[in-house]
């Protein structure tokens, strides 16, 4: 069985006139005027264009992938179909198609392990390779970011007397981290630690708490964070998140707002129940290494959940939402607490709460 | 599919005698053969941008390089010369290798190092000051190697009875020039403009293969620039009269719109509203105004350029002509973005199917072609895709 085709060699742009002959095993490609002597298995071939009605169907072959064959006589092209089916297959049945589709799930598969997995096991490791110095102008600029216009607090001897309760920390630790520690005048009852030892304790927290030693409590948690450097890793867990966004939009512009947000990301992301717990344990034994009530945390989140009960109001909402192993932390277990002395003596203490004036 | 079922290779012109020749050397005498056709139609495309449009909702648009690829091979494969389609020969898969490689070679450090140097120089600084202007320079620099190397990957992939096009020159040289132009375009308020046209187009195309034969340009900027000249004038003659006419109408236009805008300007930034601040704002507004107008003049000037370019190049014995007038090029241009618009940029494909169809459309092409004398390139092939033009959103096709 055969018939005319249209054959170009791949060498030149020329387009010959040939006679196809359909055997056992191929196709038989000749022409006497333009020399041509081609076989092509039919297990080498394939076509260029699905087969379309009122089309030349379309034909390349592996040793001469360069080569182009067109056949428009249906009975040439009838035959093929009997011969060769695979080359008529359309959609899922496509080569490629499969293939193409497996390359798409496991990408997507990859990228999810990596989010889910990966992101959370590196950010750690990578963290301690940061130096905390390089890092201080960057918690600087999240700072700024963060309070967005909310003054920094310097009230003369609220300053010093909030320098006295950070330093009498910092004392009890063996390698303490450099630390920065500023109250901002915002209403809101939290604090929160950033990249490059910033602490900020804003002033609703100084004003809801009931002494000194809640203050020191919350603020021992904080540098637990800073010590364990859980404000870079979950920079580095943003800057991760960024980059599968932009992976996925093929938009570079994503990274690098993901890096200028990173400040309001930080807040965004809380922290997970292990980092948690690991800055409670942390804060709790600086607390004991410094000589100070270790129950005034759990004393202040109970309080603030009395004030608002079922409301869970907006007291609640900052700081204490945000700290689960403190509300599952309601026992005493700290018998001294009451014969331990006040982490600031009250002159210091009322000037701590009057640093934003 | 009328069209398609006189694809007419049976139709053809009786065969040459002489066996040495090709059997459409014939073909080639008759001026009507060397025609560029495109056959495809928005309805067959539909169905292909719909699916696509699914499948990168569901993959998060990761399918989006298989997507434009499905979309290529189509315009492609309609898109006829001498009666017999093109192919495109690129896949996906070399798409979203590309663009992993830029992700990650280029974007990625790129991004790093500004957010660095955002955080830790002093915004006010010499040295930020020098890291933006070299930044700057390189993100053109950048698009300008994009647009370059995209148009080789996508020549290398196309073919046309199994012979393979490509670009033969350096993308940095191309990329440098593309920089230097723009930057002579700013500083003569726009006056380098054709030269620069005209330059890069020559650079471009003769380093456009189709096998081992190059494109020829001969266009020269001298033409172009009567044009040119018309533009600009004219555009700010329309914005002086146009304020003028307004000003005889309502007398009070300068006081509340310049006066206003300079008074403002100078508010928001804190400084005297003297009368040279303020003539100064009227200036910066006045070639705002300038700049729209000029706009509005461009695709006049555009249809003109476009006819100058095709007229002035050629390949082995072809010449080229181009019938873009200012109607038929405002159109496509508007009713394009009216589509982009209009489909949230899903529907791109139909207004690159308009594009391909207007330049089919309106080239004609002269002369004869020998295909014999076209030979297959030896240009190697790059192995992945227009990473570049995809991270900067140049991928017009």
């Amino acid at each position: 069985m055969g018939g005319e085709g249209h054959f170009s060699d791949g060498k030149t742009a020329a387009r010959h006139q040939v006679d196809v002959l359909l055997d056992a095993t191929g196709l038989r490609i000749t022409s006497d005027a333009a020399e041509i002597t081609k076989h092509w298995p039919y297990s080498a071939m394939r076509a260029i264009d699905p087969p379309r009605e009122g089309t030349p169907f379309r034909l390349t072959s592996q040793a001469d992938p360069d080569a182009r064959l067109a056949l428009s006589d249906p009975g040439v092209v009838r035959e093929l179909r009997q011969r060769a089916p695979q080359l008529f297959q359309t959609g899922l049945g496509r080569p490629n198609v499969r293939r193409n589709a497996g390359i798409i799930i496991l990408v997507l598969l990859a990228l999810g392990l990596f989010l889910w997995q990966g992101l959370p096991r590196i950010s750690a490791p990578l963290a301690r390779l940061i130096p905390m110095e390089w890092e201080y102008d960057l918690g600087l600029k999240f700072r700024g970011r963060l309070l967005s216009g909310a003054g920094i607090c310097t009230g003369e001897p609220g300053t010093a007397a909030l320098s006295r309760l950070t330093n009498r920390l910092i004392a009890a630790m063996e390698a303490p981290p450099p630390l920065t520690v500023v109250v901002a005048d915002r209403d809101m009852v939290n604090a929160f630690a950033l990249p490059g030892g910033h602490i900020v304790v804003l002033r609703g927290l100084l004003e809801k708490a009931g002494g000194p030693d809640e203050v020191a409590a919350v603020l021992a948690h904080e540098i637990g964070h800073v010590s364990e450097r859980h404000p870079t890793q979950m920079a580095i867990r943003v800057l991760g998140i960024g980059m599968i966004a932009d992976l996925l939009t093929g938009d570079g512009s994503t990274i690098v707002e993901a890096i200028s947000e990173l400040g309001g990301a930080l807040l965004l992301l809380s922290y997970s129940r292990d980092m948690e717990h690991q800055a409670d344990a942390a804060g709790r034994a600086l607390l004991r290494q410094a000589e100070l009530s270790t129950d005034a945390m759990a004393n202040f989140f109970n309080r603030m959940r009395k004030a608002a009960p079922a409301a869970s109001g907006n007291s609640l909402a900052g700081y204490f939402s945000s700290h689960p192993p403190l509300a599952a932390r309601i026992a005493s277990e700290d018998e001294t607490a009451a014969r331990r002395p006040a982490a600031l003596d009250a002159s210091s203490w009322r000037a701590l709460r009057k640093i934003c004036g | 599919m009328a069209l398609l079922s006189s694809d007419g290779l049976q139709s053809r012109p009786a065969r040459a005698n002489n066996p040495i020749m090709s059997d459409d050397f014939v073909q080639s005498l008759g001026p009507a053969a060397l025609k560029l056709e495109q056959r495809g139609s928005a309805g067959e495309l539909a169905p292909i941008v719909l699916l696509n449009t699914l499948l990168n909702i569901i993959t998060l648009s990761i399918y989006r390089f298989w997507g434009k690829t499905r979309i290529r091979q189509y315009l492609w494969r309609h898109s006829h010369f001498m009666g017999e389609p093109f192919e495109y020969t690129g896949t996906g898969g070399e798409l979203f290798k590309g663009f992993l490689a830029v992700f990650f070679l280029v974007l990625l450090p790129l991004g790093v190092i500004s957010n660095l140097a955002s955080a830790y120089l002093d915004p006010d600084g010499f040295a930020f000051t020098a890291f933006s202007a070299v930044s700057y320079i390189v993100i053109f620099l950048l698009i300008g190697m994009a647009l370059y190397r995209a148009r080789r990957y996508r020549l290398s992939r196309t073919s046309w009875r199994g012979i393979r096009g490509s670009m033969a020159g350096s993308s940095l040289q191309y990329a440098i020039r593309y920089v230097v132009f723009w930057a002579l375009t700013y500083l003569s308020l726009g006056w380098a403009y054709p030269w620069m046209r005209i330059s890069l187009f020559r650079r471009i195309m003769s380093e456009t293969n189709f096998g081992d034969r190059a494109f020829r340009v001969t266009a020269a900027a001298g033409p172009l620039y009567r044009k040119f000249a018309a533009c600009w004038f004219g555009s700010f003659l329309t914005v002086a009269a146009g304020l003028a006419v307004l000003m005889v109408l309502e007398p009070s236009v300068y006081h509340d719109f310049f006066e206003g805008f300079g008074r403002g300007f100078a508010r928001s930034s804190d400084i005297q509203a003297t009368p040279a601040i303020l003539l100064l704002s009227a200036g910066v507004l006045f070639a705002v105004l300038w700049f729209f107008s000029l706009l509005l003049w461009l695709p006049w000037y555009k249809a003109q350029e476009f006819r100058h370019l095709a007229s002035g190049t050629s390949f082995m014995t072809m010449t080229f002509k181009m019938d873009a007038t200012v109607l038929n090029l405002a159109g496509l241009v508007c009713i394009n973005g009216l589509i982009v618009l209009l489909t949230l940029g899903f529907g791109q494909p139909f207004a690159q199917l308009r594009t391909f169809r207007y330049v089919c459309n309106q080239l004609t092409i002269i002369g004869e072609l020998n295909v014999d004398w076209v030979q297959q390139t030896s240009a190697a092939q790059p192995t992945m895709g227009e990473g570049l033009a995809d991270a900067f959103d140049l991928g017009a096709v």
